[in-house]
C-alpha cells in the first residue's frame, strides 16, 4: 500500500533545528506538493524521506520503515530527483536503461518500458544524442524518466518541473498518473500546487498547514504571511470577490472571463 | 560600462555530434545602467566570456577599451575581471571557506577591496540581499540552496563591480523573495547606475523590471526589443507566458478591450472600471 507517515520528525545539524516535531500523513495514492519560504527544509525533509540523512522520530513509506537497514527496499518506494545535471552516461538511450540494467530487468521488458515513453513523449529523435547537446528542457525530462522507468511508486521531484515547457509538462503528469507512479513536487511554483491532490507548508520546523490542496490554499493570509503567494486566477478572484465582481472563485481563465463579461 | 556583442559566436567540438552552439552570430548592445534579460538556454556562457574565462569562437565583445577576440591579446584582464560580478547557478557549489565572513572577506581580498572596516562591510553586503549579520558565522557548505546564492550575490556585491550577471538567479526563489530582488535590482540599477544581466527562463520574472530583453534559441539572436516584447505573441513559442499577460491576451481575444497592467492590483482596478 502506498502512503507516507512522518511522526514526530526531529531533526538538527551543527546547532541549527530544522524539523521540532513534524508529523505528516499522506494517504493511499495521493500525490503531493511541498511549499515553503526558502531555508524551510523543503529538500532536507526528501532526504530524509530518501533515507540519506538520519533522524529522530519515525517515517514509514509505504509500510517500510525509512533507516540505514532498509535502504533496498526503500529503493523500489521511492526516488529523489535533485538536479538536471550529474548523468552517468553519454547517450540518451544509455541513461534511460541503466538504472534498469542495474536491476537486472528483463531486456524484452526494458525495450517496451523505453518504447512506451517514445510513445507518450514522441523523443526517440533524441534517443541517439549525447545528453550534453540536449536543450534544458530534453534534458531535465531525460532526467526525471530515468528514475521514473524503473517505477518508484512514489516519484519526488526538488523543483525541477520549472526546468519543462508547459507541455512537457503536462504530458509528464499524464505518464505518472498512467503509470501509478505518485508525485512529490518540492516547488516554488505556487501555481503546481494545483496538480496534486494534497500541500504540505513548512515553516519553522513544522508543518505550517497541509491538507488537500484547495483546502491549503484558502489559507491566504497564512501563505501570504510566510511569503508565499497564491495561483494567480485563485488570487485574482478572491479579490476580485471582496469588491462584490463576483461571487465565487475561479481557478482558470475561461471560466472567469465568461464570469465577469456575462 | 558599456557592452557591445558584434557577431559573437561561440560553439564546442564544432561540426561533430557532439557540437554546441551556445551563440551563433550574436549582434548586440548592453548599455550602462540599464537592466537586460537574456532568455535561453546555456546562456551562462555569457559571464564566463566577459570573465575572459572563455574565449569567443568568432566575433568580438568590446568592453570599455578592451575588445575581447579569440585570440587577441586583453592586457588588462584584471581591471575587466574586477568589473564583472557573476553569480552562477549551480547547486553543488562548494565555498572554499568554513564561514560566510571568511568566504565573503576572501572574495574582496582577491578583488583587491579596501576598507576599515571588513565586518561591518561584510554585513552591508549580507543585509543588501536580505541575510543577517547571524550568517557571519555559518558555514556556507550547510546553508540552504536560497541561502548559497544570496550568500554568493552578497561576495559578488561586496566588490562593487560596475556589471551583475546572474544566471537564472530566479529559480528556487519565493515570491517575496523574487519581489524582493526584482526591487532590488531596480534599485541598484536607478541609484547606482550598475548594469544587470539577468540570465533567465523565466519571463514572469524579468517582466516589468528589465530594459531590454534577448531571446536566443539554438545560438541564434531570435528576438530583441524593449519592454513591449512582454507582449509581442513570439516570445511565448519559447518560453512560458507570465500568468498576467495570458490573461489580458484572453481578455482581448474574447473582443473585450482593457488596459495592459503590470500588477494584480493594477488589474483589479482596471477590471472594476470596466465591468463593475
Amino acid at each position: 500500500m502506498s502512503n507516507i507517515r512522518i511522526s514526530d520528525l526531529k531533526y538538527s545539524y551543527s546547532d541549527k533545528c530544522v524539523f521540532s516535531g513534524l508529523n505528516f500523513t499522506l494517504r493511499k495514492d495521493k500525490t503531493l506538493s511541498i511549499i515553503g519560504p526558502s531555508g524551510s527544509g523543503k529538500t532536507t525533509l526528501l532526504k530524509i524521506i530518501n533515507g540519506e540523512l538520519p533522524y529522530e522520530g519515525s517515517i514509514i513509506v509505504s509500510d517500510i520503515v525509512v533507516n540505514s537497514d532498509n535502504i533496498d527496499k526503500l529503493r523500489n518506494k521511492i526516488a529523489v530527483v535533485y538536479d538536471i545535471n550529474g548523468f552517468v552516461n553519454e547517450l540518451v538511450k544509455d541513461e534511460l536503461r541503466f538504472s534498469l540494467e542495474n536491476l537486472n530487468i528483463d531486456p524484452k521488458e526494458i525495450n517496451n518500458r523505453i518504447n512506451e515513453i517514445d510513445d507518450f513523449f514522441a523523443i526517440k529523435k533524441i534517443f541517439n544524442k549525447p545528453i550534453e547537446v540536449l536543450s534544458t528542457n530534453d534534458r531535465a525530462l531525460v532526467k526525471i524518466l530515468s528514475y521514473a522507468i524503473y517505477y518508484p511508486e512514489y516519484l519526488a521531484l526538488d523543483d525541477i518541473l520549472l526546468y519543462l515547457n508547459e507541455r512537457t509538462k503536462i504530458l509528464l503528469l499524464n505518464y505518472l498518473n498512467y503509470k501509478n507512479i505518485r508525485l512529490i513536487n518540492v516547488t516554488s511554483n505556487i501555481e503546481d500546487t494545483l496538480y496534486t491532490d494534497y500541500t504540505l507548508v513548512l515553516y519553522n520546523g513544522i508543518n505550517a498547514i497541509d491538507g488537500k490542496t484547495f483546502d491549503v490554499l484558502k489559507e491566504e493570509k497564512i501563505l501570504k504571511r510566510l511569503g508565499l503567494n497564491l495561483p494567480f486566477y485563485l488570487d485574482l478572484s478572491i479579490q476580485l470577490k471582496l469588491y462584490g465582481l463576483i461571487n465565487r472563485t475561479y481557478l482558470n481563465k475561461e471560466d472567469l472571463v465568461k464570469r465577469l463579461w456575462k | 560600462m558599456e557592452i557591445i556583442f558584434n557577431k559573437l559566436t561561440y560553439i564546442e567540438n564544432k561540426r561533430s555530434a557532439r557540437e554546441i552552439v551556445y551563440l551563433n552570430d550574436v549582434s548586440l548592445v548592453i548599455e550602462q545602467g540599464s537592466i537586460v534579460g537574456f532568455l535561453g538556454d546555456r546562456l551562462d556562457i555569457i559571464g564566463r566570456l566577459l570573465l575572459l574565462l572563455k574565449r569567443p569562437s568568432s566575433g568580438e565583445i568590446r568592453l570599455n577599451n578592451s575588445i575581447i577576440k579569440r585570440s587577441s591579446h586583453v592586457d588588462n584582464v584584471n581591471a575587466i575581471r574586477r568589473n564583472i560580478g557573476f553569480v552562477y547557478s549551480n547547486y553543488n557549489k562548494l565555498f572554499l571557506e568554513v564561514s560566510v565572513l571568511k568566504e565573503i572577506s576572501n572574495i574582496m581580498n582577491n578583488y583587491n577591496y579596501k576598507t576599515d572596516n571588513v565586518v561591518k562591510h561584510v554585513v552591508q553586503s549580507l543585509r543588501i540581499v536580505g541575510l543577517d549579520e547571524s550568517f557571519l558565522d555559518r558555514d556556507p557548505n550547510e546553508l540552504s540552496r536560497v541561502e548559497k546564492k544570496k550568500v554568493e550575490l552578497a561576495s559578488v556585491i561586496s566588490y562593487n563591480p560596475e556589471v551583475l550577471v546572474l544566471d537564472n538567479f530566479d529559480i528556487g526563489l519565493s515570491y517575496r523573495e523574487k519581489e524582493y530582488f526584482r526591487k532590488l535590482f531596480l534599485k541598484l540599477k536607478n541609484k547606482y547606475n550598475k548594469t544587470i544581466i539577468l540570465i533567465s527562463n523565466n519571463a514572469e520574472f524579468l517582466f516589468d523590471i528589465v530594459d531590454d530583453v534577448h531571446l536566443i534559441y539554438k545560438g541564434k539572436l531570435v528576438l530583441s526589443e524593449g519592454k513591449d516584447i512582454f507582449y509581442n505573441s513570439n516570445l511565448y513559442k519559447y518560453v512560458n507566458i507570465p500568468k498576467i499577460i495570458e490573461f489580458t491576451k484572453y481578455v482581448e481575444m474574447n473582443g473585450y478591450d482593457i488596459k495592459k497592467c503590470t500588477d494584480i492590483k493594477e488589474l483589479i482596478k482596471e477590471l472594476y472600471r470596466n465591468v463593475g
